[in-house]
């Protein structure tokens, strides 16, 4: 029992203390009929050797982006890890600390969250944000029940465009509260369409929009004309965004959004199987006292000293039980400290070279892909790191066939609007090579040249 | 205690770092990256699409980042510095394999878009945490997917819903909860879409049966109990009350949050419970990252299994595994994915090494700790434990309070200025001034004595000089913060500009 | 510490009648409960109200009280003052520290509030 300090001296003493005989005795107030009288059929404990082994044998069953070249995307993206992270990560200090409620010794996790705070309000260029969310999809909800909350409406507008996943995980917490979802037309060129969409706000009585930016599709959205749509119906915008794209794109405050989210994953984090992730939530100022989860603040001590501490307290779960508008507890502290780390060393310059080297490698395979006979780009609009490929047969066939040769050929997107079997959501972040880049071409022309391929 | 007159930044042995946005000097950079080595391509976006100014980040080399969160760092209680007895927070030793299992290649770099051939190895893992859990609890299906306990408890609720439903008892709503209960049940309850129903609980915050009776009925769609509830006891009653939520149609929902106390000994299936969600981060010694990430998965009854939103992990005859009911667009889901996968597999890290018969003692030995600190305290601290107490127990300051006016949170600051950290105090709520302590399995018989050496301490100078406890902590880094300054005008971002060092 | 020129509610809030006008804050007993006020939050001039309706909340640190509105009517003042700087309703509940000014649609319903000596009564002498 490695991880147990007990003698069986220490057991026998401790007992005497406490006027036990057992330590079954212990147990005694459980009542008889619910008693486990058996042993938990659960195989004996191993080693750590037996255990890193258990695991060993099964990662290897396994193949992940450290082995095979990787385009997937989709919202996880294969991003640079620096050592760095790692290191100040795996420090106790942070690693075994509990949520900072006793701020006199919590200034250092209080602190990582107020500067992670600051960096996603440096990013959307919104006024606040809170300590993290589960993820991009979960974030995106409690937005949009922050925006219905504050506006008193019942209905919220998605984009076609949005990430499928985070429709179903919108639609899901929203189901529970008897908000009405109702659907902005993407047109044929992958974006959401103003006129339809305003159209739709004239029709409805809205609580907010959603729009992501790039889209589900790696598409730049017309921000600029959806957010005029809004602003005519006086409905807030709630932009779903790549933060990694914000090294470039224009921000959600820019275009006029009052909450933005997303998920801060490529910002030092491996993708873990989709998780643990990194959602964020950032919102205009009037927002701040709606917003969910916890969020840090900068005061002073009884001795006039700065220091932090967790506030607006009066917006959770533990005080306004059920009236609170979410039920979360928790933050991805872990993870809102790496990307606070990776945010710390990238600098301003570095954060355009980051956007410049994924905008740089995406323009680089789209440009390939696009001499290619029989390989289509349905899509001819404005991409960040992502796009859509279009093949003369199945994208998963393609996928199952860049896969034997070690190479993760993207998402295929089947059943999204516009898009069809053939269609494939490639993704290219910082991490690719031209070498890497140049296989991806030679590989799709020898799939497409092959048997099959001819139409 | 002459330690008022010493330095607190001296004593405590740090600094008080800067911002990080006061630090930078520009031209510095920590992280680089490879340049691209192709042709060159010109890649423009319309000007419409950009934004106006870079985002202004400071800029430092490596040595400075690793400096300025060290020195935060410092600024922490953790594990590794003291005990931690934050009742209910389950606050164990976080073994180190299991960071090490985590990060592994295979594991950590596993994009969750991969097709099921490539992520065999991970599946065979995440059932083998399924399993084993479904064994803990007594239930015969699990779902890793919530991220969080108060996740698990929304997903338990949707689940309920979704049996309601699919049995066409749609005016089934109400979920009873005990007023002894943590708040997030009821704002669980409620973004589930449906209706928390407050029953009284006991002086002992055990449920009322009588009240459990009246409040039933055809529009019962649940309970939802702590066990062992939030002041550390076990709900004797339990069987009883199974039969009497069952007979009026409704399911019971156990939060895990105590499950510290039960492994090995007794199992929620076994008490009558169709739901329960564990908290990966408490009982499985994940560590709490300052906040998170966590795990909430529930385990719930072969009825229940149906209702589980998918992916659903299967294992096939042929002994590979698969993923089933794989979301769709109208179909209800609750994560992007799969939950925080990376904190499941250092659960299940810990159950291995523990194995069935280490995870029984891990449970024995953190009821035996807190009876032991039970035993030594209660001459001295009013509690309501007479018979002792399973994994925590909860004082009360009311006495200390009235004799010596001072309140559970100047004893709670106290004990930061002896190395420990605060218990949990002023939960639950119907006990007053409650101090509410879970030594865990981690702490030795010679850290629980320093503890009780500690407590006694801070009792004696509650009586001799109470000023010691108003005026705590004195050591820490920062001394008590104005909590209300912070509300009235939140400082909540660093406004100012980067750089100008 | 319970002055007779005013009405009183269970909710401890006290309602002051000058005409048609009535004025709404919390009691001294209300802010000494919650503690350090932190945020006010009142609803727009012009809103109209039924008796009971929640039209605000009130916050401290760690407690958030609604506020029920125990008269009938139309909101035609709120203390901005007191939106600026919580901290008034600590310092004066019963002066600087009012809420809100409604014009009365039902002046009647001030007969069923509490008086001084009822409300002292609920406070326990």
């Amino acid at each position: 029992m490695p991880y147990v300090p007990h003698t069986q001296a220490d057991i026998a003493a401790m007992l005497q203390v406490i006027g036990k005989d057992s330590v079954e005795d212990l147990f005694s107030e459980l009542p008889e009929g619910v008693r486990l009288k058996r042993a938990l059929d659960l195989p004996d404990g191993l080693t750590e050797e037996e255990v890193r082994r258990w695991f060993q044998v099964r990662a290897r069953r396994n193949a992940g982006q450290d082995e095979l070249v990787s385009f997937l995307g989709g919202g996880v993206y294969d991003s640079i890890v620096p050592a760095a992270i790692d290191a100040l990560v795996s420090r106790s200090e942070f690693l075994t600390a509990y949520t900072p409620y006793q701020p006199e010794v919590s200034q250092g996790t209080l602190q990582v969250i107020y500067e992670w705070q600051s960096y996603i309000c440096r990013l959307t260029g919104l006024d606040v944000a809170n300590a993290s969310m589960y993820d991009g999809a979960t974030a995106l909800a409690e937005a949009c029940s922050v925006a219905l909350a504050v506006s008193r409406k019942k209905t919220v507008v998605l984009p076609r465009s949005l990430n499928p996943r985070y429709r179903r995980v919108v639609a899901t917490m929203m189901g529970g509260e008897g908000i009405t979802i109702l659907d902005a037309p993407m047109s044929a060129d992958g974006t959401t369409d103003p006129a339809a969409l305003a159209e739709v706000l004239g029709a409805a009585d809205a609580g907010c929009v959603v729009v992501q930016n790039p889209n589900y599709l790696g598409l730049i959205e017309p921000v600029d004309e959806i957010s005029a749509a809004c602003r005519e119906a006086k409905v807030p915008l709630v932009a779903a965004v790549n933060p990694v794209s914000l090294s470039l794109l224009k921000t959600p405050s820019e275009y006029g959004a009052q909450l933005a989210v997303g998920e801060a994953q490529p910002f030092g984090i491996k993708p873990s199987w989709g998780g643990p992730l990194l959602g964020f939530l950032a919102c205009a100022d009037k927002y701040k006292r709606r917003i969910p989860g916890r969020v840090v603040g900068r005061t002073k001590d009884t001795e006039g000293r700065d220091g932090y501490v967790l506030t607006l307290q009066t917006r959770e779960q533990h005080i306004r039980r059920e009236k609170a508008t979410s039920n979360i507890c928790s933050n991805q502290g872990l993870n809102a400290l790496r990307a606070t780390i990776y945010l710390s060393m990238i600098s301003a310059d570095g954060m355009v070279e980051l956007g410049e080297a994924n905008l740089t490698r995406c323009t680089a395979l789209r440009n390939r892909l696009q001499g290619i006979a029989g390989v289509e780009l349905p899509f001819g609009g404005a991409v960040f790191n992502e796009f859509v490929v279009r093949l003369p047969r199945p994208a998963a066939e393609f996928r199952a066939f860049a896969r034997q040769r070690g190479l993760l050929a993207g998402i295929p997107l089947q059943g999204f609007d516009h898009c069809g079997a053939n269609d494939l959501l490639v993704a290219v972040t910082e991490k690719r090579t031209a070498a890497e880049i140049e296989d991806f071409g030679r590989l799709l022309e020898e799939f497409v040249g092959s048997a099959g391929g001819n139409r | 205690m002459t330690g008022r007159s010493i330095d607190r930044q001296q004593r405590w042995n740090a600094e008080l770092p800067s911002s990080i946005f006061d630090k930078g000097s520009l031209g510095r950079r920590a992280l680089t990256f490879p340049k691209w080595d192709g042709e060159k391509i010109t890649a423009e976006l319309p000007a419409s699409m950009r934004r106006g100014e870079r985002a202004d980040l400071p800029a430092l080399s490596e040595p400075q980042v690793m400096r300025h969160f060290t020195q935060l760092s410092t600024l922490n209680h953790h594990i590794e510095r003291g005990m931690y007895p934050l009742g209910s927070c389950t606050m164990k030793y976080n073994p180190r394999l299991n960071e090490q299992i985590a990060a592994m290649s295979g594991l950590a770099d596993l994009h969750p878009e991969q097709d099921v051939a490539d992520i065999q190895g991970l599946l065979s893992a995440l059932k083998t945490l399924e399993r084993s859990l479904q064994e803990l609890t007594g239930l015969a299906g699990c779902s890793l997917i919530p991220a969080a306990g108060a996740n698990g408890e929304y997903l338990g609720m949707l689940t309920i819903r979704a049996l309601h439903v699919a049995r066409g008892d749609l005016d089934r709503l109400e979920i009873l909860i005990p007023d002894s209960a943590h708040g997030t049940n009821p704002a669980s309850v409620v973004i589930a879409g449906m209706k928390p129903r407050t029953i009284p609980s006991r002086q002992d915050g055990r449920i009322d049966l009588e009240a459990l009776r009246e409040a039933c009925g055809p529009q019962t769609a649940g309970i939802m109990i702590t066990n062992p509830n939030t002041l550390g006891l076990f709900e004797i009653d339990i069987v009883e009350v199974a039969e009497i939520v069952h007979a009026a149609g409704g399911r019971l929902y156990m939060d895990g949050a105590n499950m510290n106390a039960l492994m090995g000994k007794a199992r929620p299936g076994d008490m009558g419970f169709d739901v329960v969600h564990l908290n990966l981060h408490k009982t499985m010694s994940t560590p709490h990252g300052g906040g998170g990430p966590g795990a909430g998965p529930i385990c719930v009854t072969g009825e229940l299994a149906p209702f589980l939103p998918g992916p659903w992990i299967v294992e096939k005859e042929d002994g590979s595994f698969d993923l089933e009911k794989i979301p769709g667009e109208g179909d209800e889901s609750i994560h992007s994915y799969f939950g925080n996968v990376g904190v499941c597999l250092r659960a299940l890290a810990y159950i291995l090494r523990n194995g069935g018969n280490g995870l029984t003692r891990a449970t024995e030995c953190a009821v035996l700790n807190a009876n032991y600190l039970l035993a030594q305290m209660k001459g001295f601290l009013h509690t309501e434990h007479a018979e002792g107490c399973l994994h925590e127990f909860v004082a009360s300051g009311s006495e200390w309070k009235e004799k010596y006016g001072v309140r559970a949170m100047d004893i709670a600051k106290r004990m930061l200025d002896y190395g420990l950290h605060a218990p949990t105090i002023y939960f639950p709520l119907i006990v007053a001034e409650a101090l509410m302590i879970e030594p865990t399995e981690s702490e030795s018989k010679e850290s629980l004595d320093r503890f009780v050496g500690v407590m006694e301490r801070i009792h004696a100078e509650a009586q001799e000089n109470p000023e010691l406890l108003l005026q705590a902590p004195q050591i820490t880094p920062v001394g008590r913060m104005d909590e209300a300054a912070a509300a009235r005008e939140p400082d909540l971002r660093w406004a100012g500009p980067c750089n100008c060092g | 510490m319970v002055p007779d020129d005013r009405k009183y509610t269970q909710e401890h809030e006290w309602v002051q009648v000058d005409g048609d006008i009535g004025t709404f804050g919390v009691t001294d007993h209300a802010a000494g409960e919650l503690g350090d006020i932190v945020f006010v939050e009142l609803p727009g001039v012009g809103d109209e109200f039924s008796q009971g309706d929640t039209v605000g909340t009130i916050e401290s640190v760690k407690a958030v009280a609604d506020l029920f509105l125990p008269v009938s009517g139309e909101i035609v003042e709120i203390n901005e003052a007191a939106v600026d700087s919580p901290e008034m309703v600590n310092s004066g509940p019963l002066d600087d520290g009012w809420l809100v000014k409604v014009k009365l649609s039902d002046p009647s319903e001030i007969e069923n509030l509490l008086d001084a000596q009822a409300y002292q009564d609920l406070l326990g002498g």
